[in-house]
């Protein structure tokens, strides 16, 4: 076992090994900071490289793409407000106003941090028990994964603080959006008005792009004729230990939310970063300070979506089942060496699965190391005037929508979406939930769709033990007030009725 | 006379300028490939028809003598990316990595913008047959004894698909067809999650391509009943196919290169004799085989007619299997 160890460790750590991982991670986070190449775009770019390389090196450049990515995208989310990628929504939230305010180094200081632990302790999962975990994700059927969709959206209601109205409205125009074009269930086009483009439908991140970002470069135009308040430069990337400490129950939440989620074949770091921020939220002793630009808002999107990085890779693994684009190019990459993962790899290579596990970790590190050197150049950018910036974000959104499907058509989606986006901000509508309803349409509505094809009427079948867990989860926090209320008027009307008879 | 020398140059030089600006497009043809050449790749990336797409720009390129450069045009059943393709201008810089998609769409999807007429085939790369698999530990040890359940309680069993329309939908449907049976046709996007559906006991069986169940079949997870096909498939020798147990149910996918309608034949030419080499690379084949898919190039004309054939008999199976548009 020892012997076994250390020519593990010393596969890993061999020079070439780890100039790969770097570059990976290197060019991953690169993709996440740029907006509209998702984690999964990145990956699939890479994937020619590996066919010359190793089994080892070709998953492990394919690895750092990975996690850099996933990660890269809370960058941009935080200093632009633009998502890099789709797991970094809800970063947005916290993390952009933490970056008007002058605190943008802090900000990704700590989304850095929460990146690391998650990502980290998801391999330490991945690697010690990861085949419980797995169970629990093969064990999602339709039922299940209707009743997780339905939970991720009731984080709307968490999400839209000032008006419980307007959120809702905000992710019913998201889930009614996202039905456009070709449903997947009957393959009928809906809503195409014959035009080609929407047959295609509309995709998330031209819209996600154009309501963050367009809306703040609209309102910075609005400013400029006004004197802006100079903004205190604030140098610090590293948060004070007393604040570190109440992080310490969110991050273990969000470990637990992001490599569950990660697990589950079909769901990824998106969907992770949305419950985990949302369930923050309902579990924090500050909710009201959510979405104002709060550490723990940051930690927790960002512990889970890396968490879910490290999740992800549980099914793959243990079962030999890809749960996501990335994981099945990832698997491809074994294939390519004669492997099959599964049951059967870990018994015959379970050196190689332990040096990709390792592999990972050491990702995770290097990732620590290019976040925190690179935050305090990053954080810079909430200096540059706010006409230069306002610009370079345009020329981003356009960039960034086309390079998703190089297709103009999205850059319409983006410019349409974003001055729906201003519309919404002068009227208090929520933004997030609107991409939050897009992300989770297709899910819950072919799911439920599946659903009935089970049940053939009987909808008592639609409880299983998980999705009736997730059911209740789910009217847990809006039927506590109304429990507490009711119990309340109990316990006030006894003494009452007691004092009318004395 | 020597007046005249200015005019002479002048007009000299404008033919001459003419003749240049006319011989462009035939210039340009024959000094074919002068830049960066894209393959329109109509689905997500990370998916079958994007990796085999990379694949083939990867190890094309040394026989094209250019770069060619994936992009996915992707959404609305690949009608997107295929129609992007079809209507580029045709000079041999866009070229079309088209599926068994662009001849089953047009059948089932109203408003579907392009069939395979719409483009100049280069070359057949890959065939790959459908299947039917069961998990490793099911009660079901052959296809008959599949059936035999499925006549005993029909509309009950749930076979997953990779969604409506896609060949594994035709292929189920075939299938039925052929043995008399009927089954819940369970749709999901793409082979991956059925084949994930499956394996977590959510479904009795799956249709899929041989290729995409390989995999988890060595990996000793799952069980294949029978190749829905004529040929056997190379990388699972032992499963017999439909047509042997006497089922009339042939359905394949393919993967193929395209040139928008109208190119020059010299480029076509020039493009078919590139990927032809391209096909007999062993490292090519390597890759392919990697993934349980073998290489069956079929050039130019013989594809196209092929295609014609492929479209014609979709038709046939979609409207057996009531997806198809009424016309």
């Amino acid at each position: 076992m020892g012997d076994l160890t250390l020519s593990i460790v010393a596969a890993v750590l061999d020079i070439h090994i780890l100039l790969i991982i770097v570059e990976g991670v290197l060019l991953g986070i690169i993709v996440g900071v740029l907006p509209g190449l998702s984690a999964t775009l990145g990956v699939a770019l890479v994937m020619p490289l590996t066919f010359a390389m190793d089994a080892l090196g070709g998953l492990m450049l394919l690895l750092g793409v990975y996690v850099g990515a996933v990660y890269g995208g809370s960058v941009s989310a935080i200093l632009i407000g633009i998502p890099g990628t789709p797991a970094a929504v809800a970063t947005v939230l916290d993390g952009h106003p933490m970056a008007k305010r002058g605190e943008g180094g802090l900000a990704i200081g700590i989304a850095t941090i929460s990146s690391f632990i998650g990502g980290f302790a998801s391999v330490i999962i991945l690697a010690l028990v990861s085949k419980p975990i797995a169970a629990l994700g093969l064990a999602f059927g339709e039922r299940e994964y209707f009743a997780l969709g339905v939970f991720a959206l009731s984080a709307v209601a968490h999400l839209s603080s000032a008006s419980f109205t307007k959120g809702m409205l905000s992710a019913g125009v998201g889930l009614f959006v996202a039905t456009i074009g070709i449903d997947e269930i009957h393959g009928i086009p809906r809503c195409t008005f014959g035009n080609t483009n929407f047959l295609g439908g509309i995709p998330y991140m031209p819209v996600m792009i154009g309501v963050f970002a367009i809306p703040e470069t609209l309102i910075n135009i609005e400013m400029i004729s006004h004197i802006r308040p100079q903004i205190p430069r604030i140098v610090r990337i590293f948060p004070n230990l007393s604040s570190l400490k109440g992080l310490a129950a969110p991050i273990l939440r969000s470990i637990g939310i992001g490599s569950i989620v990660g697990a589950v074949p079909g769901t990824g770091a998106d969907i992770a970063a949305i419950v985990s921020y949302s369930q923050g939220k309902s579990m924090s002793k500050h909710p009201e300070r959510y979405g104002t630009g709060y550490l723990e808002g940051i930690t927790c999107a960002e512990t889970a979506n890396n968490a879910a990085t490290g999740g992800a890779m549980i099914p793959l693994l243990t079962l030999g089942i890809p749960g996501g684009a990335v994981t099945a190019i990832l698997m491809g990459a074994f294939m390519v060496h004669g492997l099959y993962p599964g049951p059967l790899l870990i018994t015959q290579n379970i050196d190689l699965v332990y040096k990709v596990i390792l592999g990972m970790a050491v990702a995770n590190v290097f990732m620590l190391i290019f976040g925190l050197s690179a935050a305090k150049i990053f954080s810079r950018v909430s200096r540059i005037p706010s006409s230069l910036l306002s610009a370079v974000i345009m020329f981003l959104c356009v960039t960034g929508s086309y390079a998703l499907r190089n297709s103009f058509f999205d850059v319409f989606v983006m410019a349409i979406s974003g001055l729906a986006g201003y519309a919404m901000i002068k009227n208090g509508i929520p933004r997030a939930p609107l991409i939050i309803g897009m992300i989770l349409s297709g899910m819950i509505e072919t799911n439920l769709a599946r659903s009935v094809m089970l049940c053939r009427g009987n909808f008592l079948i639609m409880f299983t033990p998980i999705s009736s867990i997730l059911f209740f989860l789910t009217v847990l926090p809006f039927a506590t007030p109304l429990l507490k209320r009711f119990q309340k008027s109990r316990q006030q009307g006894k003494p009452k009725r007691g004092a009318s008879v004395p | 006379m020597k007046n005249w020398r200015g005019e002479v140059w002048f007009l000299v030089s404008v033919i001459f300028l003419f003749a240049f600006l006319a011989c462009q497009g035939a210039a340009s043809a024959q000094d074919y490939p002068t830049k960066k050449i894209e393959l329109v790749v109509a689905f997500k990336p990370g998916g079958g028809s994007d990796t085999l797409g990379r694949a083939v720009a990867h190890y094309g390129e040394e026989h094209i003598g250019q770069t060619i450069f994936v992009t996915n045009r992707t959404g609305g059943a690949g009608a997107i990316g295929f129609n992007y393709g079809a209507r580029a201008k045709p000079d041999g810089y866009v070229l079309t990595f088209i599926v068994t998609t662009l001849t089953i769409a047009p059948h089932i999807t109203e408003g579907y913008p392009v069939t395979y007429k719409d483009y100049e085939p280069i070359a057949l790369i890959a065939v790959v047959p459908s299947c039917i698999s069961v998990r490793a530990d099911s009660k079901y040890k052959t296809l008959e004894g599949f059936i035999q359940d499925a006549k005993a309680n029909p509309g009950k069993l749930r076979v997953g698909q990779a969604g409506t329309g896609s060949p594994w939908h035709l292929a189920g449907a075939a299938l039925a067809d052929a043995a008399g049976i009927k089954f819940s046709s369970v749709p999901y996007k793409g082979a991956g999650p059925s084949i994930t559906a499956l394996l977590g006991g959510h479904l009795d069986a799956t249709i899929t391509s041989a290729a995409e169940i390989f995999p988890h079949v060595k990996a000793g997870k799952a069980r294949t009943l029978a190749i829905i096909a004529q040929k056997r498939f190379a990388a699972m020798p032992d499963v017999q196919t439909s047509i042997e147990l006497g089922y009339n149910a042939d359905v394949v996918s393919w993967r193929g290169i395209a040139a928008p309608k109208g190119t020059p034949q010299n480029i076509i030419e020039y493009l078919i004799n590139g990927f032809e080499k391209m096909s007999k690379e062993k490292e090519f084949i390597d890759f392919l085989e990697s993934r349980g898919i073998n290489v069956q190039f079929v050039k130019g004309e013989a594809f196209g007619k092929w295609l014609a054939d492929k479209h014609g008999e979709y038709g046939k199976i979609a409207k057996m299997a009531g997806v198809a548009l009424k016309k």
